[in-house]
């Protein structure tokens, strides 16, 4: 232990030479780590919302827009995704757009109709029966505010509305329509876009076919829903049926993955806290090589001085490695600690902008326990691996002649 | 009847060889020398005569390339590098002519740094022994605040903090003025006297080496008898004694 001690007292007295080197590693851990809270606040966040539903159990499918070699959600295809083994039930998604028509009474609006899927419901804040879902004939539920209106003065009424019906190449006509509001939504759930209304799928079947000019049994069968959740039964069939939509010829994707799948710009803050993490290793292996060479050209007197005191190689080797040890050490523990309130920060910064809010949980967000140990040790550890040969190269040196350099 | 002591340091035949540009040199050739508790010998010689390397191979610092030292009669030839460190730490004690004192560790820490408990457990004895060479109030003091004598002398608390067998002296007073000279080598002669240690003192001058019991002269990197002392060796009182 006194060489330990010997060791941090010269890190201590010697602290203003390592201190510009011990500032880079610094900042280098504060980034690293601030950008690791990010990451790691958004993946929480992920797998937070993918626990507290049936999301580890669904599967999303897509119509043909982007590839029209795939195949398209008719009413049939999806009859028959709904037989698949392991398969528990389909819910189509369809929107249809719908406004508040000519009755002045009304708040202006124009909201995307879509339908109700049992696995992804919005949380209601204001209800007019107690059992809202699942939604009957015209009934809807509203956002409590949508398209910049107020909408809850409409819960409970039977209002009229108007939707757009085709009366020729590139012309149409608004259609009125009667629907009765049942509930009101958070508006803060955004699973469908900020101006989503929810109702029953043959409503919205019959108005995105009106849309079109066509019944709705030929639009299903012509133009299909434009998505669909496949819920399994168990997490781990989602795979198999996976593969078997694929082989089918469905555009299809885990919803796992997709949730997991953070904005790119998330995903740089990940690659940005692993590549700050690297420099922070060659940053304290170069400067533990600097510590070493100094040692070598200019503390070499002190390693001859202690052997003729009676120190051991060993032992002036561990007072050595302490006192490049306290650098890495200290810069660690400054970047973990700073790097930690940064990321808390920041994350509660990046809440605010619309990109990321869905994105990032509220609340005090961490860097992980691995992580901040990595920050912490990484530093200490690449100082030391920079200064081993130096430092094994001094504590050989001849004692004599080492004692000459003086 | 006083019992015969043996010598606590001896050489026996010893003989280092340098490797240098223009092939090898031989700078010590077959020395024979016994160190007794108490006695101070004075080593002289001109410049390259072999002196600090005769020091440095009894010093267990350099390892000879013929003959043995002894230490307490024990032939250190063979023994790993930890135990010869132990022997420099609990026997050995040195003197350097220009200090080689630590600049980031202050007086007292410096002494400590010989002491075999380390910082920690060698800060009382060394603050004792800084009392007793008179730097009592310089304990706390970094070398750069100190004079050249007064670096010597902290120099030579730390040679004397592990109690050593033997003191080995390169010169100690050969960068000091006239007044600290006199004063180191006082404390220097006084610890053979008192503490029963035995003095191998290099020096280049006659006035030194007119102190010690015995000097020894290194022609050619060969020991031989020197010219008795021209003056009566007495030790000097400890600083605040009453004369």
């Amino acid at each position: 232990m006194n060489h330990v001690h010997r060791g941090a007292v010269n890190a201590l007295r010697f602290g203003r030479r390592t201190l510009a080197a011990a500032v880079v590693l610094t900042l280098c851990a504060v980034v690293a780590l601030a950008a690791a809270a990010v990451v790691r606040g958004a993946d929480d966040a992920a797998e937070a919302a993918l626990a507290s539903g049936s999301g580890l159990r669904q599967i999303d499918l897509e119509a043909p827009h982007d590839d029209p070699g795939a195949r398209r959600l008719s009413g049939t295809a999806l009859d028959g995704v709904r037989a698949l083994e392991g398969v528990d039930s389909v819910e189509p998604l369809l929107q249809a757009s719908f406004d508040s028509g000519t009755d002045e009474s009304l708040p202006p609006f124009l909201l995307h109709a879509t339908t109700e899927r049992p696995s992804l419901r919005p949380p209601l804040l204001h209800r007019s029966r107690d059992a809202v879902f699942p939604l009957r004939g015209r009934e809807v539920v509203l956002p409590a505010v949508g398209d910049g209106q107020d909408l809850t003065g409409l819960l409970g009424r039977t209002v009229d509305v108007a939707h757009t019906r085709r009366t020729g190449e590139n012309r149409g006509t608004a259609s009125a329509d009667r629907i009765t509001v049942v509930g009101l939504y958070d508006p803060a759930w955004r699973q469908d876009g900020p101006n989503a209304a929810y109702a029953a799928a043959p409503l919205v079947v019959e108005w995105a076919a009106a849309r079109e000019g066509v019944s709705p049994e030929r639009f299903l069968a012509t133009r299909g829903f434009s998505g669909a959740t496949v819920v399994v039964a168990r997490p781990e069939a989602v795979a198999p049926v996976l593969e078997r939509l694929h082989r089918d010829g469905f555009s299809a994707r885990a919803v796992a993955d997709r949730v997991r799948e953070l904005p790119l710009l998330l995903e740089l803050f990940r690659w940005g806290s692993w590549l700050m993490l690297g420099l922070l290793a060659a940053v304290a292996a170069a400067a533990g090589v600097g510590m070493g060479g100094t040692l070598l050209r200019e503390r070499i007197h002190e390693v001859g001085l202690l052997r003729a005191l009676g120190h051991t190689r060993r032992q002036i080797l561990t007072a050595f490695a302490v006192e490049a040890g306290c650098l890495g050490l200290a810069a660690g523990a400054a970047g973990a600690l700073l790097g930690s309130a940064l990321g808390a920060l920041a994350v509660r910064g990046l809440r605010g902008l619309e990109l990321f809010a869905r994105h990032l949980p509220p609340g005090l967000v961490v860097p992980g326990a691995w992580t901040v140990a990595a920050t912490l040790l990484l530093p200490a550890a690449a100082v030391l691996a920079g200064a081993a040969r130096p430092l094994r190269r001094a504590v050989r040196t001849d004692p004599v002649r080492a004692l000459r350099a003086w | 009847m006083t019992a015969e002591v043996g010598p606590v340091l001896a050489a026996r035949g010893l003989t280092v060889v340098h490797r240098g540009p223009g092939g090898p040199v031989t700078a010590v050739r077959g020395a024979v020398l016994d160190l007794a508790p108490g006695r101070t010998v004075a080593l002289t010689g001109r410049s390259g005569s072999g002196k600090t390397s005769l020091l440095t191979a009894l010093g267990l610092l350099a390892v000879p390339t013929a003959g043995t030292v002894l230490v307490d009669g024990r032939d250190t030839a063979g023994l790993p590098d930890a135990a010869l460190s132990a022997l420099r730490r609990d026997r050995l004690g040195f003197v350097f002519q220009s200090f080689h004192l630590l600049p980031q560790f202050t007086a007292a820490e410096n002494v400590a740094l010989a002491h075999p408990g380390g910082l920690r457990r060698g800060a009382g004895p060394a603050r004792l022994l800084l009392h007793g060479v008179g730097l009592g109030h310089r304990l706390d003091h970094r070398p750069r605040q100190l004079s050249a004598g007064e670096q010597q002398r902290v120099a030579l608390a730390r040679a004397l903090v592990n109690r050593p067998a033997v003191l080995l002296a390169d010169e100690p007073t050969g960068n000091l003025d006239a007044e600290s000279a006199a004063a180191v080598l006082d404390l220097l002669t006084r610890s053979a006297v008192q503490d029963g240690c035995a003095v191998l003192l290099v020096t280049h001058s006659a006035e030194v080496a007119a102190r010690a019991d015995r000097v020894l002269e290194m022609v050619d990197g060969a020991l031989v008898d020197g010219a008795p002392p021209a003056l009566p060796y007495r030790p000097a009182p400890a600083p605040g004694a009453a004369s």
